[in-house]
């Protein structure tokens, strides 16, 4: 896999080498809590987390303990109720452009690939750097890179209806990689494929985490063959922390 | 001049015996088959030609009208349908049979060649006020209120296609676009703006609807042709296509998919991407 570095602008100090001494952390909740139906139901109660850049972390536990949800906040696609989110030391309570937050700072893969049906794979990839400054072509060029960085190489014409599950995954990892993402957000990216697929989507998530030493993964999952290929896994349980420890295969 | 009366007698199909040109004020009759009838005549009558095929009537044979019978003297046409399926009564008789002697409801004015229109107009509006001057068919509402009618409820079933156009095209809009929901929160998951989704939308009802306008467009001359092939109908429909109506139908296309658009394109604009990637 080649590392593609891309004309996206930056945030200041994005430029800096990853896992610096005076980096903030890649990701910083502390004491968040969200709630839903007017407190009815509380998704995070109070979590407290620190991933450094550059590290891998795998967030699992029971369903509806509140993995999910913490993606989504990191991700800005919702607001915690209270508490604080830092990303690259940004609160993004005060981030007043979401969207721009997202395509500069976040990847995203969604257990269900969300591919646009109507598109071929090299235009799925291609929306994805939509609002930066690339042209048509460069959009173009990089999205073919990336989707011959997965392995799909020959199928970027092909809609979405005619790759399998696996191919559409290794796709939305291809989308959610366009812009270089800082954070790359995977939720569940292995429950909907079969095993031949799984392997392939943990093969290349080793191969992001060789190539792309800088960025941070956090990857809710149940499997435990993909929480063995991150540094660190999490367990969450009504909505916080319950313990962390080190993945066996990590340094 | 010549007396028109109203009794229209159904269509049939073209019958043509003999040539012969007679003139009645600014459109041309022809004569195809015996004679014009004798002016001073009361028992003769001419049929346009579809009527004449249509009752099975040769020159010659009889045609009870009310309480009177008479004889086909000629079979004319006028190579307009409407013409064409009606009866020619000598003037003289007509008005007496009607009760209006020397009553005439309509006269043609043949104006030497060079001669100003406007002007001659202008006189018979000057010299004969209690009669009403036209030049166009449009004007022709002034002197007969059934015309304006016509015209008129072509107005209002014109309104109601729109009418019910806008709701069926607005409506499938609307649905086709909110199926998509999901697919918007996608794309503002992954870093669209608001802005751009709606543009997105916009643009995909623009195009959408000048596509559809154009095969609108193209099936509407296609079904006018067809329509002009019906007998009932031949000379009487003469379609005009100018850039104006062409524009009016584009916009006025445009105008119904844009508001179709608009609806979905400020729900995703207005939608939280959570709950847009949620939408089933």
């Amino acid at each position: 896999m080649s590392n593609i570095r891309t004309q996206v602008p930056r945030l200041a100090g994005q430029d800096q080498p990853p896992g610096g001494q005076d980096q903030p952390p890649a990701v910083e909740m502390n004491d968040v809590t969200k709630a839903y139906d007017g407190g009815l139901i509380t998704a995070l109660n109070g979590l407290s987390l620190r991933v450094e850049r550059g590290e891998s972390v795998a967030v699992t536990g029971p369903s509806g303990c509140g993995k999910s949800t913490m993606l989504h906040l990191i991700a800005a696609l919702d607001r915690p109720t209270a508490g604080t989110i830092r990303v690259s030391g940004a609160d993004l309570a005060q981030e007043e452009n979401l969207p721009g937050y997202r395509r500069r700072h976040i990847g995203l893969v969604f257990q269900l690939h969300n591919l646009l049906p109507q598109l071929s794979a090299v235009q799925n990839v291609e929306v994805a750097m939509f609002g930066t400054h690339l042209s048509r072509r460069q959009r173009r060029d990089r999205a073919r890179t990336l989707l011959a960085d997965v392995d799909l190489a020959g199928l970027e014409a092909r809609p979405p209806t005619k790759l399998s599950g696996g191919e559409r995954q290794r796709v939305a990892i291809a989308r959610a990689l366009a812009n270089e993402p800082e954070v790359l957000l995977a939720d569940e990216p292995t429950g909907s494929l079969d095993e031949r697929s799984v392997d392939l989507v943990l093969d290349l998530f080793a191969r992001l985490r060789t190539e792309r030493p800088g960025m941070t993964m956090i990857i809710v999952t149940h499997d435990v063959r993909v929480a063995g290929t991150a540094d660190r896994i999490i367990w969450l349980r009504d909505g916080r922390v319950d313990h962390a420890h080190r993945a066996a295969g990590s340094a | 001049m010549i007396g028109v009366s109203a009794s229209w007698v159904g269509d049939g199909v073209a019958w043509v015996t003999d040539i012969r040109q007679a003139r009645a004020g600014p459109h041309t009759m022809t004569v195809v088959a015996g004679r014009p009838f004798a002016a001073a005549a009361t028992n003769e009558l001419m049929l346009g030609w579809r009527a004449a095929e249509n009752l099975g009537l040769h020159v010659g044979d009889t045609l009870r009208v009310g309480d009177r019978t008479y004889r086909v003297a000629g079979i004319y046409s006028t190579g307009q349908a409407l013409g064409d399926t009606g009866a020619m009564f000598p003037l003289a008789w007509f008005q007496t049979y009607q009760r209006q002697p020397s009553q005439y409801t309509l006269l043609f004015v043949v104006i030497t060649p060079g001669a100003s229109v406007t002007a001659v107009q202008a006189r018979i509006d000057r010299d004969f006020p209690q009669l009403v001057s036209v030049r166009t068919l449009q004007q022709f509402g002034r002197a007969d209120r059934s015309l304006s009618l016509i015209l008129a409820a072509d107005k209002g079933a014109t309104v109601l296609a729109l009418v019910i156009g806008a709701i069926v095209v607005m409506s499938a809009m609307t649905m086709s676009f909110i199926e998509r929901t999901r697919e918007f929160g996608v794309l503002a998951a992954i870093g669209w703006t608001r802005r751009r989704v709606a543009a997105m939308i916009m643009s995909e009802a623009l195009l959408i609807g000048l596509i559809g306008t154009a095969a609108g467009l193209a099936l509407s001359v296609l079904a006018v042709l067809a329509v002009q092939q019906l007998p009932a109908l031949a000379g009487i429909l003469h379609p005009v296509y100018t850039a104006g109506i062409f524009g009016r139908a584009l916009y006025t296309a445009a105008a119904m998919v844009l508001l179709g658009g608009l609806v979905p394109a400020i729900r995703a604009a207005l939608a939280r991407p959570l709950e847009a990637l949620r939408h089933e």
